[in-house]
C-alpha cells in the first residue's frame, strides 16, 4: 500500500506532556493545542475508492473542524475525486479545492466550478506557505 | 533567514507499467520550477529503468527527458538507490543522475521537510 507521506504531520495532534505535579508524582496531561487558522496542505494523488483518498478526505474533514484552513491539491488518479461529495462536501465548509489542470484534460475531465483547476505552482505555494503538508500517493 | 522546505521525492513504482514514475518527474519539475523549495528526486528498485531505458519501452517516458534536467539545474539532485555500496556519477541516455547507497538515502531522507512516494 502506499504511504502516507510527511514528516511533519505529529503537530496537528494535541501535545501530551508529562508536568510535575505536588505530590512528586508525575502525571501524563493534554494540552491543548490552539490549531485555529493554521494552514494544512493536502496532495492526493490516488483515486476515489483507494484507501489514501478515503484518508485524506478524513484528515481534511478533522482538521476543518478543528478550525484548520485546509488546502487540498487533487493530482494524478486524484483529479478524479473531485467530484466526490465529501470533498464537494468540505469545499462548502470552507476548504480549498485545487486540480491539476493538465491532469484533468488527460482525463478528459470537463473545466467546471467543482475545484480550482490549477497548474504546479500551486503545489510550490502549499508546500512553502502551509504548516504543514502532507501527502497521499 | 528561512530556508525552503526540502522536498524528496522516492519514486519505486515501475515506469514500464505504471505512468506514477513519469508524473513522479512532471511533479517535481513542476515544484523546482517555481523555486519555493528544494526538490530532489530519487528512483528506488525497477524506477531505476527510468534513467536507463529507452523512453518509447515507459509509459510517458518522455516526461524523464523533458522534466528531470530542469531539477538538477535548479540544485536539485536526480539519484538512484544501487544495490551495490558505492557512489559514482553515471549518465545515461542523457540523463545524468547519481548512483547512491542506503546510508546516502538516508541522509538524503533525513534532510528532507517532505518526503512524496510514487
Amino acid at each position: 500500500m502506499r504511504g502516507i507521506s510527511s514528516y511533519r504531520t505529529a503537530g496537528l495532534r494535541p501535545a501530551v506532556r508529562s508536568r510535575s505535579i505536588d505530590s512528586g508524582l508525575r502525571a501524563k496531561q493534554t494540552l491543548p493545542v490552539d490549531l485555529h487558522n493554521k494552514k494544512l496542505g493536502l496532495l492526493i494523488s490516488v483515486a476515489p475508492g483507494q484507501p489514501n483518498f478515503d484518508h485524506g478526505v478524513r484528515l481534511a474533514e478533522t482538521a476543518l473542524a478543528a478550525g484548520v484552513n485546509v488546502y487540498c491539491y487533487c493530482i494524478d488518479d486524484g483529479v478524479a475525486g473531485i467530484r466526490d461529495e465529501r470533498l464537494q462536501s468540505l469545499r462548502g465548509r470552507g476548504m480549498k479545492l485545487h486540480v491539476c489542470a493538465m491532469g484533468a484534460e488527460k482525463r478528459d475531465l470537463a473545466i467546471d466550478d467543482s475545484a480550482v483547476f490549477s497548474g504546479l505552482t500551486v503545489v510550490g505555494d502549499l508546500i512553502a506557505n502551509t504548516d504543514r503538508f502532507v501527502s497521499f500517493n | 533567514m528561512e530556508t525552503k522546505p526540502a522536498v524528496l521525492f522516492l519514486v519505486d513504482s515501475d515506469p514500464r507499467t505504471s505512468h506514477r514514475p513519469a508524473e513522479a518527474a512532471r511533479l517535481a519539475a513542476g515544484i523546482a520550477a517555481w523555486g519555493q523549495a528544494t526538490v530532489s528526486i530519487c528512483f528506488c528498485g525497477p524506477a531505476t529503468a527510468a534513467l536507463s531505458e529507452w523512453p518509447e519501452d515507459m509509459i510517458d517516458g518522455n516526461h524523464f527527458e523533458r522534466h528531470l534536467p530542469s531539477i538538477a539545474e535548479s540544485s536539485g539532485i536526480i539519484a538512484a538507490l544501487e544495490v551495490r555500496d558505492s557512489s559514482s556519477v553515471a549518465k545515461r541516455d542523457g540523463i545524468e543522475h547519481k548512483s547512491i547507497n542506503a546510508t546516502e538515502l538516508s541522509e538524503l531522507s533525513a534532510k528532507a521537510t517532505q518526503l512524496l512516494r510514487f
